[in-house]
């Protein structure tokens, strides 16, 4: 054999060694691989199989005191996208982003982007939108179940309800309050899922049941969440308010009955602020984003606000004074208009002219300034404050409502004279309306303060039986019955011995307190801008209801809690009483008695169903019998009798305010500085005549129209 | 070499022969498991799309086997020089009028059935190769005879097969050649600088070439590419791994649904450790290493030279691609697209396969039966 052969030969020999040697190497790398990490990556393999789709879980229902249905849940789709089996994901993206109302780039890019197996396009989506995209057969698009929260009536008790996020937690009001009651457990779907993340046809699956959340019933009573709301609603169109809040409870138990503020929102579309929310609330939205815009718009004033009450707080400090007995009830007072502390001049309302000779309830009655300065000076400051806190200022009440505030009660300490006597009358002190009205509740209630109480029961979500009840919890007796029975006398006057409040209320026995308060803006009093309000509670001699209406920012000239926010109150009441079947009266002979309403720039047909809402008679006085009325007479916020047959004038078009018109005020009683205030408001002129003092005469006379910028010549004699 | 006449009544190789016909079973049986999932899918709910197929070109291979175990292997050495060429234009011409797929040109696509001109190629080279090697006695040792031509066949054709690209098989027909050089008794020096520069240009192709870059990249750091090749080699490792000792059992691969690229092609060595297990996979290795000492004892008994480096020639170039093959997917190297001889499904290059596998029965036959 030639050295060639042999060299080939022993070269192929090797050529076998070499091969031996590296399939010995696989060899041993197979057997790490397959007997030693074998656990570890079948461990792996497990999990990358294992596929999960979460069920939602039926979030409790939320029911009124009387089981009517308020929020639900209904069954609703999820939209999924496999962007790797899209057959035309252009075409898709302009089907779902138009059906849907999605932003199309965006979805776009979703569900074009190919390194995902599976893209969520959409929760919640309603059930016939669903069926209608999988009518379509898009490959690669899928519709799994889901749930969506439904209310029964979009802006009916917005702002106790709260509403559910993305991921169908609560995130406002009673929802977010009581998500963890409400939420339930979400349940699962296990499943065996193949490289493409769809579910293998013959692999194993797993279901866990999820467990339904429980339900709720709420103290309120839908019946006269509706009559608050309509009247809130009312006195915010009537009066052109920026906001009007109010809040019903039953005063013995502490139970909200009724809490509403507008303008307010949809819960079935929470993210949408309201073109009148925007109007009305520009002052504060202005310069802010959309997300900050909806803050404030979900904020609930009726926890949230923190504003000077003004005179309803003379309850308060009535019974502070009354009860430590500083003052008795007949202690004479002696109001000469007004009273100098610390060498500032603290006004009577009346001011210029004076309350004269008064006991100390009448001062309180009369809403009188100086009155309650004098009384509080009598009262050591520590004892007064014992008082505020003991009545729930200065802390939250625990309602179980969220973003609750604690008003604003400045520190008990050496402060000026000035600072703590305005405390007497409302000034310089920050309360919330829940707390007011708990507050003032008290008094109604003999003294017992209540915890006040939104939810009654929290019931099994299967068969509603009561899982856990909310009873009436007395904190502390705050004042003696005593003492509140002769504030609660007080408070019937108030009504009884003001005629025009009177007459709305003359079915029942009603007591109530006004307030009137200068708005704080920038830390400085705003001239002219007002935050008024009323308590009202009925009938006095066993209360059902207690309610507070607050009106932020009423326009008008002379606006005062008695002429805005009690008749409001008032209204509600006298409809609450019906609907309670609570026995009247029998004043019903006196009953046919109204307050005209604003019809000017109504429209014909909707001024016909408001006057026959209100029983009301009328005539049309112009030839022209439909369009727009564009005067009336009697003028608006009169008291009437059911008799008197209101004359309208009507016209083809509405009368724009941008047509400068405007209707002279009336400006008797006043001073020259605040005839001048009421007309420059309006943007009229102001003519003097006389002698200074206060207004006599005017002319033009109240009620007529003129153009911005006419001459109002008034007339001003000294007070003899 | 004289002893033709006898050559004709010896039988053929039988463990050779019980090696391949081992292999396309386990082949047909295990394309059959790993496609039937994604079979139902891709081919309109015919899950057995792919088995047929592969049941189909097994048989085919047998034939074309036998067919060319009977053709004498002197024929190749005749025609050497035309058969390099036609492999050569064959090359080019899929440069331009090749199947695109994937930014690649390496197909004819001719009527249903598809043709890699590299498959050609290497049959090219080996015979090639073989006939000029086995004309040469000391020359082999000297540059210019022995490295010169071997250089420039190697440039010329994993050139053109680099240019398709597929690297993998260009580096293939660069080892098979510098290994016939070696077997043919080429200088040692000059072989060990050979394959130092073929690995410095295959490390250089690796490691600063786009995609192939990522491949690299993502074998050294598997979680950074979850979806591209460092998801297949993980979705490989799981397959092996939790296939275990005896694995999942025939039909049980959960692999296979869409997780495993290819489970019935370049991954199928995979989908047979997550279903047969350890077992299975050290069988068809012992089988394969069978399979390479039998060819390799035909090469060391083979009547001439140029027989002997033909065989070997054939034995290297499956033996690389098992080595290849089973190298990806134990994740020992990166991700590269190399099938399992036998067992991947294929077409045309299972047809090429088992020709080769004639020509080395045809070898064997010709082995005068006191050498064997």
């Amino acid at each position: 054999m030639s050295i060639y052969h042999l060299r080939r030969k022993k070269r192929l020999v090797f050529a076998f060694f070499v091969f031996f040697i590296f399939f010995i190497v696989m060899a041993i790398r197979l057997t790490y691989i397959q007997a030693f990490d074998s656990i570890k990556l079948t461990d792996e393999q497990i999990d990358q199989l294992m596929g999960e789709i979460p069920i939602t879980a039926t979030r409790g229902d939320i029911y009124d005191r009387n089981m009517n249905i308020l929020a639900k849940d209904a069954s609703a789709s999820r939209i999924y996208v496999r962007p790797r089996d899209l057959e035309n994901a252009e075409e898709v993206a302009d089907y779902l982003s138009k059906i849907l109302d999605l932003d199309r780039d965006i979805l776009y890019e979703k569900i074009s982007d190919t390194s995902q197996w599976i893209a969520l396009v959409e929760r919640k989506v309603d059930n016939d939108i669903a069926f209608e995209i999988r009518d379509q057969n898009f490959k690669g698009v899928e519709i799994s179940e889901d749930k969506k929260r439904y209310y029964t009536n979009g802006n009916f008790a917005s702002y106790i309800l709260g509403f559910t996020g993305t991921d169908h937690q609560g995130l406002y009001g009673i929802e977010s309050v009581f998500n963890n009651v409400l939420s339930g457990e979400d349940g699962v779907l296990v499943y065996e899922k193949d490289g493409k993340s769809q579910k293998v046809p013959s692999g194993y699956q797993v279901r866990i049941e999820p467990e339904d959340g429980d339900n709720l019933a709420l103290t309120t009573d839908s019946v006269i969440q509706h009559f608050l709301e309509s009247q809130v609603e009312k006195t915010v169109n009537d009066l052109d308010a920026k906001r009007v809040i109010a809040i019903a409870m039953d005063p013995k138990t502490g139970d909200i009955l009724g809490m509403s503020s507008k303008p307010d929102y949809n819960l079935n579309d929470p993210r949408t602020i309201s073109e009148i929310f925007e109007t009305k609330l520009s002052d504060e939205l202005k310069d802010k984003n959309l997300g900050e815009k909806q803050l404030a718009m979900w904020r609930n004033p009726a926890v949230t606000l923190n504003y000077e009450p003004g005179s309803t707080f003379k309850v308060v400090t009535a019974s502070a004074v009354l009860e430590e007995g500083v003052v008795t009830p007949e202690t004479p007072f002696f109001d000469k208009g007004y009273i100098n502390i610390a060498g500032a001049q603290i006004k009577c309302h009346l001011y210029p002219r004076s309350h004269g000779a008064q006991t100390f309830v009448e001062g309180v009655q009369h809403s009188c300034n100086p009155v309650m300065v004098e009384a509080i000076q009598r009262l050591d400051p520590d004892e007064f404050y014992k008082y505020i806190y003991n009545f729930g200022f200065g802390d939250k009440t625990g309602i179980q409502l969220d973003g609750e505030q604690s008003g604003i009660v400045p520190a008990n300490v050496e402060q000026n004279l000035i600072n703590y006597v305005t405390k007497s009358f409302g000034q310089g002190i920050s309360v919330t309306p829940i707390q007011l009205i708990t507050a003032l509740s008290a008094v109604v209630n003999d003294g017992k303060y209540m915890q006040p109480n939104i939810v009654k029961y929290i019931l099994s979500s299967d068969s509603n039986e009561i899982i856990q009840e909310y009873k009436p919890h007395q904190i502390r007796q705050v004042i003696s019955e005593d003492t509140a029975s002769i504030l609660q006398d007080t408070m019937e006057k108030v009504i009884s011995e003001s005629d025009v409040l009177s007459k709305i209320a003359e079915k029942y026995r009603v007591g109530g307190k006004t307030g009137t308060a200068q708005k704080v803006i920038d830390g400085k009093y705003a001239q002219g801008i007002y935050i008024t309000s009323f308590f009202g509670f009925a009938p006095v001699e066993d209360p059902k209801v207690a309610v507070l209406f607050i009106i932020d920012e009423p326009k008008g000239y002379n606006v005062t809690g008695s002429n805005t926010a009690a008749p409001a109150a008032l209204e509600f009441i006298n409809s609450t009483l019906d609907y309670l079947d609570v026995p009247n009266n029998d004043k019903e002979n006196f009953g046919d008695s109204s307050i005209v309403p604003d019809l000017r720039s109504q429209d014909m047909t909707l001024a016909q169903e408001v006057l026959g809402y209100l029983n009301l008679k009328y005539e049309v006085t112009s030839d022209i019998k439909e369009g727009y009325i564009v005067n009336q007479d009697p003028m608006p916020g009169q008291l009437i009798d059911k008799d008197t047959v209101i004359k309208l004038t009507l016209d083809k078009e509405a009368i724009d305010t941008s047509t400068e018109l405007v209707s002279v005020p009336n400006i008797m009683d006043m001073t020259v500085q605040q005839a001048n205030e009421v007309l420059r408001r309006l943007g009229l002129e102001l003519t003097v005549t006389g002698a200074g003092g206060v207004s006599t005469k005017q002319s033009p006379l109240a009620g007529e129209l003129v153009k911005k910028g006419t001459k109002v010549i008034v007339e001003f004699k000294p007070i003899e | 070499m004289s002893k033709e006449n006898q050559s004709k009544k010896v039988p053929s190789d039988f463990l050779l022969i019980f090696c391949i016909l081992s292999l396309l079973c386990i082949g047909v049986i295990m394309v059959f498991s790993a496609s039937i999932y994604t079979s139902a899918v891709k081919y309109n709910g015919d899950q057995y799309f792919l088995f047929k197929k592969q049941l189909l070109f097994a048989g085919v291979g047998l034939i074309v086997m036998m067919v060319v175990s009977k053709i004498n292997y002197k024929i190749y050495h005749r025609y050497h020089k035309i058969i390099l060429a036609i492999s050569i234009l064959l090359l080019i011409a899929v440069l331009f009028v090749g199947q695109e797929l994937n930014g690649a040109r390496r197909w004819f696509s001719l009527g249903g059935l598809s043709l890699q001109p590299s498959e050609i190629a290497k049959y090219g080279v080996v015979i090639f190769c073989a006939a000029t090697l086995s004309s040469m006695k000391d020359q082999v040792r000297s540059f210019r005879k022995g490295l010169l031509p071997y250089l420039i066949l190697i440039g010329v054709v994993s050139g053109l097969i680099y240019k398709q690209p597929n690297l993998s098989t260009a580096l293939i027909i660069a080892v098979i050649v510098i290994g016939m050089v070696f077997v043919a008794g080429g200088n040692l020096g000059y072989i060990m600088g050979l394959g130092g520069g073929l690995v410095g240009a295959a490390l250089y192709a690796m490691l600063f070439i786009g995609w192939r870059k990522d491949r690299v990249e993502s074998f050294f750091d598997p979680s950074a590419n979850i979806t591209g090749s460092g998801w297949q080699a993980r979705q490989s490792l799981l397959a092996l791994g939790s296939g275990g000792i005896f694995g999942q059992g025939l039909g049980n691969g959960k692999q296979k649904m869409f997780y495993l690229p290819e489970p019935q092609n370049d991954f199928i060595f995979a989908h047979i450790g997550e279903e047969l297990g350890l077992i299975g996979t050290l069988l068809i290795l012992a089988l394969f290493l069978l399979l390479i000492w039998r060819g390799l004892r035909i090469s060391l008994y083979a009547p001439d030279t140029f027989s002997s480096l033909l065989s070997f020639g054939v034995v290297l170039m499956v033996g690389l691609q098992v080595l290849i093959n089973v190298c990806v997917v134990t994740q020992i190297i990166p991700v590269t697209g190399i099938p399992l001889p036998f067992i991947s499904a294929g077409g045309s290059s299972l047809l090429f396969l088992m020709g080769g596998m004639g020509i080395l029965l045809n070898i064997s036959k010709s082995t005068p039966i006191n050498r064997r």
